[in-house]
């Protein structure tokens, strides 16, 4: 009776051993594309999450504004984290408890925030910042972890640089040769009618196309460009933004503007091309009053 | 059951499972001092990347448990021997008291400076070995009532205690931390708040009474503690799957690491509950080999009979060789492995000096000597 007393107590506790610790998540992470290290779920319906780092959050759209892995030490940054959830909306009915561990290059946790995300929730993504001003964060390889019920479901790594190190970067990086053209062959579509002086009239536009060389200086990270235009009195009147997501072949980009008299004043105009928030090119025009009989360039 | 010198009763089981605290214990403290994550680890709310990780955290749950509930029993057992033999009630319970006063200062000089490597005293936050001291005190002061307003008042507090954490406080002022976290909250300032563990003990003291008077045999301490077990196991099974009172973190399904990790510092309802069933569990465990196999349970018996030697001891070692002095350079350097040999290597040193401190304190009449 005692041996049998004995057995079913030690195989309870085995059992008890055995079932603690019982892992959702696979122990071979996967490599993504955007280099974000997932551990899967076991289960096909199991939440994973999709890392991506950027410097700003709109806060009218909610849009990430200089996405990449590297960011430049800077007073009043930030570096944001936006982690995307993949099948979360199949655990809507229930808590779901994530924490977003951030680590520094000296492996130590630094900052951990905790995110319940409760039944009726709508959010489909956690986000978290850090500042990245010089007195709180230093040069080197981060590590973002985050996790759902204490367990590693994705891991990303990104880099703090200095300024002096970004400058470099810059010297080598992307370069952007600007032509502000009239017009656009039609059959070719390349610009027609290159000029820096152009004449206000009705229909009138000009277009700015951007070659952008070297552009795999920034390697396979998503590029955000800013393509503004200034008018004589020095105010931006028109500003777009361009995206180039990863894996992105483009080495042109172009932005036009209407030049019809009631939207325009003569004068001297810029036009700017900002990556990131780096103005890395800029081309002046002019443009003239429309004259009775043709337009003359000499005013 | 088994004496020593004639004059001291040692019940091997309860000394082979206070062993296994202790070395459990040991084990948690060389990943504190060895392995890497606790460069990131909160206790507090724990993140663990693998299973080893997760193990190595988690066995060392059982251990404040299980101090606290055998420091009952023999509280029980001590008040009762000591009656039993005319010493005047309250002359036994004020030695019980003075001992709970020993343990108390012993965390703020000893236990709090060792953890550095005596690089400072520390006398300014308390821990799981006060705990134990003022859990003594207030169990000597009710230690005559029966059993079964013992038990009332054990369930009660652990009842009404999720309640208790729901006090707001400022732990920015200083009384409020101190008062908060002394007897219901855990943080900065004691992780082990008095309520809850006071709590365990008290339902040590109610099983005391089955393992070491009532239960005559050990069939009958086998059968009877494995049916109080499973049945509170079952209860802080019932109390998690409902998810709303007695847990404080949410987790995912059944049996994944979310569900056995609910919060220590303070305990939960859930917490208390399951860790009551394993140490009873682990209890019946030491009986049952004890009868079959003896000679394998020693290096339990060891450490088991110097428990307060032993955490006083180890931590002070690995305080100074490891964190004080950086000695080869290993402080936090590792990982589960080396944690592993780490623990290996300081079982090793431990089991021979438990087993010198025991023969030393078992011919000894120092008061000093005898208290650890």
């Amino acid at each position: 009776m005692i041996r049998q007393i004995l057995w079913f107590v030690v195989v309870t506790v085995a059992v008890e051993i055995l079932t603690t610790g019982c892992s959702e998540r696979a122990s071979e992470p996967v490599i993504l594309p955007d280099s974000t290290v997932i551990y899967p779920a076991k289960k096909a319906d199991g939440i994973s999450a999709k890392i991506t780092f950027c410097r700003k959050l709109s806060s009218k759209t909610g849009k990430r504004i200089g996405e990449g892995t590297v960011f430049t030490v800077m007073e009043t940054e930030s570096v944001y984290v936006i982690a995307d959830l993949e099948n979360r909306f199949l655990h809507s009915d229930r808590v779901l408890m994530f924490h977003i561990d951030w680590i520094d290059p000296e492996d130590k946790s630094f900052y951990q925030k905790r995110i319940d995300l409760i039944p009726g929730d709508s959010s489909a993504a956690l986000t978290s910042s850090i500042s990245i001003s010089p007195d709180k964060r230093l040069p080197g390889e981060y590590l973002l972890r985050i996790y759902l019920f204490r367990e590693l479901i994705a891991e990303k790594k990104f880099k703090l640089i200095t300024e002096s190190q970004a400058a470099l970067v810059r010297a080598r990086g992307i370069q952007a040769n600007i032509v502000l053209c009239s017009k656009v062959d039609k059959k070719t579509g390349k610009p027609a009618g290159i000029d820096t002086v152009f004449t206000i009239r009705e229909k009138g536009k000009i277009r700015a196309f951007i070659d952008l060389t070297n552009r795999q200086a920034y390697g396979d990270r998503e590029l955000t460009f800013r393509l503004n235009w200034i008018g004589p009195d020095g105010k931006s009147f028109y500003s777009k933004q361009v995206d180039l997501p990863r894996g992105d072949t483009t080495t042109t980009i172009n932005s036009s503007i209407s030049i019809t008299p009631d939207k325009r004043q003569p004068g001297k105009c810029l036009f700017q091309v900002y990556l990131f928030d780096d103005l890395i090119a800029e081309k002046k025009f002019e443009l003239l009053q429309e004259t009775k009989g043709k337009a003359s360039r000499e005013n | 059951m088994s004496k020593l010198n004639g004059d001291k009763q040692r019940f091997e089981y309860i000394d082979q499972f206070r062993g296994l605290i202790v070395i459990l214990m040991l084990l948690d403290h060389c990943s504190y001092y060895f392995n890497s994550i606790w460069e990131q680890i909160d206790p507090l709310d724990p993140l663990v990347d693998t299973w080893g990780q997760f193990a190595l955290r988690y066995v060392s749950y059982l251990c404040a448990p299980g101090f606290l509930m055998i420091s009952g029993a023999m509280v029980w057992w001590a008040w009762q021997k000591r009656i039993k033999k005319g010493t005047p009630d309250w002359t036994a319970r004020w030695q019980l008291i003075q001992r709970g006063l020993f343990l108390v200062i012993l965390q703020m000089t000893w236990v709090n400076s060792s953890w550095g490597g005596f690089r400072e005293f520390l006398p300014g936050h308390i821990g799981i070995i006060t705990c134990l001291g003022i859990s003594m005190i207030l169990l000597a002061l009710i230690i005559k009532l029966h059993w079964q307003l013992r038990l009332f008042i054990g369930l009660a507090i652990l009842v009404i205690h999720p309640f208790l954490l729901k006090i707001p406080y400022d732990p920015g002022v200083t009384w409020e931390r101190v008062l908060m976290q002394t007897f219901i909250d855990a943080g900065e300032f004691n992780k082990y708040p008095v309520l809850p563990w006071f709590a365990m003990a008290v339902l040590g003291s109610v099983m005391a009474i089955g393992w070491l008077e009532v239960w005559k045999t050990d069939k009958r301490r086998i059968l009877f503690s494995t049916g109080i077990a499973f049945g509170v196991l079952l209860i802080s099974i019932v109390v998690r799957m409902a998810r709303g009172y007695g847990n404080i973190f949410p987790f995912s399904d059944f049996g994944s690491y979310s569900f056995f990790f609910d919060q220590k510092y303070p305990p939960s309802l859930y917490m208390s509950l399951w860790f009551f069933a394993l140490v009873v569990l682990a209890i019946c465990v030491f009986i049952a080999l004890s009868r079959v196999a003896p000679k394998i349970l020693l290096v339990f018996s060891i450490p088991g009979k110097v428990p307060l030697f032993f955490y006083g001891m180890h931590i002070a070692i690995m305080g100074v060789f490891v964190k004080r002095l950086d000695l080869f350079h290993i402080y936090r350097e590792g990982g589960v492995l080396t944690t592993l040999i780490a623990f290996t290597v300081m079982l090793v040193v431990m089991l021979p000096l438990c087993w010198w401190f025991y023969r030393v304190k078992s011919r000894s009449r120092n008061w000093l000597i005898r208290m650890i």
